[in-house]
């Protein structure tokens, strides 16, 4: 179903609740895979999304469709999933690093990961990068989102997405290639 | 007259976003053509499994949280505690920006900064000027967005409408 039917119907008491599901169906797998990569844990990530969707659903009757739907259900999960990482850092009283530390463990450790050697390897090179660095790689190496996307995402300028995307990039590479 | 110049200007509009969009497309192939990245197809895909079953069970899963009535307690049963809260909080504000801005000079704060931080500092500077030619669209973006930040940001503490706490966080 297209957005604009979704929120119309959303909009109406009678058929709120079946437009949310529509919404949640259309949209559940993307939001998963994008806190997932933010966050690495299963559990986490799916805290994150069962969160986001919550926060999506009071906050939809206020959303003035000048944003595309998929953009701004990005940008709460983008959100969702940062804070909890915060909240981890100030609960343990460790720095941001130490919690990337974790991630790290989690993917040489973590169950529900399994992949070839490159892609474990690709996914600590991520976890070196600045926050985001980070989430303008996930956004466009895996999402394929354009920039005016992920600009609507982040809230930065798309000049300064590709600066960030492109140093990324290079980072990476370096990390991957051992160079 | 005036038509063939409108007619001339969307053209050159039109001319400059595609030549815009073309450089960034030959960057990327270039980067794709010499990148281990792009060379690699097994690296797009993600070394991360779900459950068996788990997406087809989370929409029930999300309905059932949003079903369950929340229990609401104010913490400002009077409206005038509420507006002296937000007097004490706007001091205290106003205190700690005084005393962290004139305590330091600016070169001593800068000397903090990483080069990649100034420089992301810069770009999202120069996007906010951008954005500061406000049109109708770009205001409705703007509390679309606002909302999105709210959302996540609040929502855990403030009901809007009944302008309480969730008592579960209490």
């Amino acid at each position: 179903m297209e957005d604009h039917l979704i929120l119309k119907k959303f909009k109406l008491d009678e058929s709120r609740h079946e437009a949310f599901r529509e919404l949640v169906d259309k949209y559940k797998e993307r939001v998963y895979w994008h806190a997932r990569k933010i966050v690495v844990d299963h559990d986490d990530a799916d805290d994150v999304t069962q969160e986001s969707f919550i926060k999506i659903y009071k906050a939809l009757d206020n959303f003035r469709e000048a944003s595309q739907l998929y953009t701004w259900i990005y940008r709460i999960t983008t959100n969702e999933a940062l804070n909890l990482l915060k909240k981890r850092q100030k609960r343990q009283t460790d720095s941001i690093d130490d919690v990337y530390q974790e991630l790290e463990h989690t993917i040489d450790e973590g169950h529900l990961i399994s992949g070839e050697e490159i892609q474990l390897k690709l996914q600590k090179a991520l976890l070196q990068l600045p926050e985001k660095q980070r989430l303008v790689f996930n956004m466009k190496y895996f999402d394929d989102l354009k920039y005016d996307e992920i600009s609507e995402i982040t809230g930065t300028s798309v000049g300064g997405l590709k600066a960030s995307y492109h140093l990324a990039v290079k980072k990476i590479e370096s990390y991957l290639t051992g160079t | 007259m005036g038509k063939h110049i409108k007619l001339n200007q969307s053209k050159e509009k039109a001319d400059k976003a595609y030549f815009d969009g073309l450089t960034d497309k030959v960057m990327d192939r270039i980067m794709e053509e010499e990148s281990i990245l792009f060379q690699n197809s097994k690296l797009k895909e993600l070394p991360f499994l779900t459950p068996e079953g788990y997406f087809e069970d989370l929409t029930n899963s999300i309905e059932s949280k949003i079903d369950k009535p929340v229990k609401v307690v104010s913490i400002f049963p009077n409206q005038w505690i509420k507006y002296a809260a937000a007097v004490v909080l706007l001091a205290i504000s106003t205190w700690a920006v005084f005393n962290s801005s004139f305590t330091k000079e600016p070169e001593d704060l800068l000397a903090n900064i990483s080069e990649e931080v100034l420089i992301d500092y810069v770009a999202d500077e120069e996007g906010i000027m951008d954005e500061i030619l406000i049109d109708e669209d770009v205001m409705q973006s703007v509390m679309d967005n606002l909302m999105a930040d709210l959302a996540y940001k609040y929502e855990d503490l403030i009901d809007f409408e009944n302008e309480g706490f969730y008592a579960e966080n209490y």
